[in-house]
């Protein structure tokens, strides 16, 4: 019954995150003239109830909105869409305004309300790409859905840039598609998300997915490879200081999570962090606090965090190498990225991809993969996974200048020992299958009789008992086979 | 054909004006700032970064032995607009 509700709940969620995302992402501006404060105020409101109050921000210009450097301070924070409130659309501010904002804010929708307007004004801001109008009253049948029509632009904008950028995670297999997906709902919450895979894999291509994907797009985006950084600094690193922390503090230095402020913090390697850095960053998740080194006061920054780890974090949690409550914090939702060698099919895209993304860079003439290149990259192992088919594509390119990379182009350090210790194991296992086979049969035949079942195989009682053991056979089974 | 230094520093700064708020590094600048088209190699936009360092305009912090953190130099936006403003005129 608890399972269903959970399923349930995550399912509502869900649904709730895909109905929601045309407007749950976008920041509006509200930019309004002084002088019609009061009608700003109106459309404000009727813009939060749609569109959610924290997404529409309204600001009133201290001067006339005439010209762009009236507007350009109010364009921040990653405004998606701007919409401006002036006294009169009119052929005086087409140019210093609205031509200006085009010219400077190429991808910004924007929609300009007016208490009045002149027709050939309106032709002109119609003339610039992504703009619309509004004349009053500016009531909710006007307004919204030319507002939601750009918002729905912008989304599908957002979403081809994360496809675009997930045009770098290759693949069509199963289960890397399946990991996609979730990346793409995580990309719409501001959970801490848990990466994991084996080096190579796409983890930090993941969390920038996640990143620009979501809300803080436009913010930093801080990445920190924890198992780089030594121990003793990596709290300072992290946290910063105050001046006179330490010997050599003269002055005061922002930690990476200051520098993060709005944005997302990448921890890679999150396992490797010492023990004391694992409580002070548990408490920083739990509430959004911490401590420069040296200082008595407590700061809070609004940091979304992402962690990575290409370490089995259950068994550390085990072996009381990671703590358990950090471990649970972190690992509500985790996302899985498939090693390569378990998305076979996908080598040879990828393979084809980085080719053609070489050729690109490097100008070199185009190459093709042969058969057996492409042989040779299938039954490699991987274990350095998307990076190393990367890097070996790269060096191919470089050291081959012909028209065709073939199976002498992909040589493996370790290859040819790998495919004998493949070759040990699969004799091994024949051996040890006609072994126990062969046995059962005795037995059967001799109704589990061990003197003689021996005899008939010509070896000694002893041997046979040993055999026996070592395939957890019971000999009374075959008592009454005979 | 791959834009130059040149270009990729518009690029960026046009991103850097319409997201002042933002961070990253040579990779998430190169798959995320820039358009695709640009078609851009780590090494020319390092050099785009790198004039734009020079010229005041952009933040370079050392954050880890091979890694910078990218940034806007907000008292730069005016200069920066007025760069942009004449570029795409």
């Amino acid at each position: 019954m608890l399972a269903f509700l959970v399923f349930l709940l995550f399912f509502i969620f869900q649904y709730q995150l895909v109905h929601s995302m045309p407007c749950s992402n976008s920041n509006i501006a509200l930019v309004s003239s002084p002088e019609v404060r009061e009608v700003a105020v109106k459309v404000h409101s009727l813009l939060s109830g749609t569109f959610s109050e924290e997404n529409v921000h309204l600001n009133i210009s201290n001067s006339q909105v005439r010209e762009y450097a009236n507007v350009h301070g109010f364009l921040s924070n990653g405004c998606h869409l701007l919409v401006l409130l002036l006294e009169a659309i009119n052929r005086g501010n087409i140019e210093p305004l609205f031509v200006r904002i085009r010219k400077n804010h190429p991808d910004l929708p924007f929609v300009a309300m007016g208490m009045s307007a002149e027709s050939t004004a309106l032709h002109k801001l119609l003339l610039l790409k992504s703009t619309d109008f509004v004349l009053q009253p500016f009531d909710e049948l006007r307004v919204v859905p030319r507002v939601r029509r750009f918002l729905s632009v912008v989304t599908e904008r957002m979403s081809k840039s994360l496809e675009g950028a997930f045009a770098s995670l290759v693949g069509k297999s199963e289960n890397f598609l399946s990991a996609v997906d979730q990346v793409h709902i995580a990309s719409r919450s501001d959970a801490t998300i848990l990466l994991l895979g084996e080096t190579g894999t796409g983890k930090e291509l993941a969390a920038r997915a996640i990143h620009y994907g979501g809300p803080r797009s436009g913010r930093p985006f801080v990445p920190v490879h924890c198992g780089a950084v030594p121990d003793h600094l990596f709290e300072n690193e992290l946290f910063g200081h105050v001046k006179g922390a330490f010997t050599d503090a003269s002055t005061p230095t922002k930690g990476l999570i200051e520098e993060a402020e709005g944005g997302t913090l990448f921890l890679d390697e999150v396992d490797t962090l010492t023990p004391a850095a694992q409580i002070k960053l548990l408490r920083f998740l739990q509430d959004g606090h911490y401590r420069p080194l040296g200082s008595s006061k407590d700061h809070v920054a609004d940091v979304r965090v992402i962690t990575a780890s290409n370490s089995d974090l259950k068994a550390l949690v085990e072996s009381e190498k990671f703590r358990k409550d950090l471990f649970y914090r972190i690992s509500s939702l985790a996302i899985e990225l498939p090693p390569l060698r378990e998305r076979p099919t996908d080598i040879p895209v990828l393979a084809m991809h980085f080719l053609r993304m070489f050729e690109q860079e490097l100008g070199s003439i185009p190459r093709e993969l042969s058969a057996s290149a492409i042989q040779s990259l299938l039954i490699h192992y991987w274990p350095g996974n998307v990076r190393e088919l990367r890097g070996m594509i790269h060096k191919a390119i470089l050291m081959n200048q012909s028209g065709s990379l073939t199976a002498r182009d992909f040589q493996f350090q370790g290859e040819k020992e790998r495919q004998l210790s493949v070759f040990k194991e699969a004799k091994s296992d024949a051996v040890r299958r006609f072994e126990q086979e062969y046995v059962i049969n005795l037995l059967r035949l001799h109704g589990g009789n061990l003197t003689l079942a021996a005899d008939r195989a010509g070896t000694d009682r002893r041997v046979l008992q040993r055999l026996l053991q070592k395939h957890s056979l019971d000999r009374s089974e075959f008592a009454s086979t005979a | 054909m791959p834009h130059t230094p040149y270009i990729l520093a518009q690029e960026i700064l046009h991103y850097l004006i319409r997201h002042p708020d933002a961070k990253d590094t040579l990779e998430g600048v190169l798959r995320w700032w820039i358009s695709r088209d640009s078609k851009a190699t780590a090494e020319s936009l390092r050099s785009a970064l790198d004039q734009l360092v020079d010229k005041g305009w952009v933040r370079k912090q050392q954050i880890a032995k091979e890694e910078n953190l990218y940034s806007l130099i907000k008292s730069a936006t005016p200069a920066i607009v007025s760069f942009l403003d004449v570029n795409s005129s």
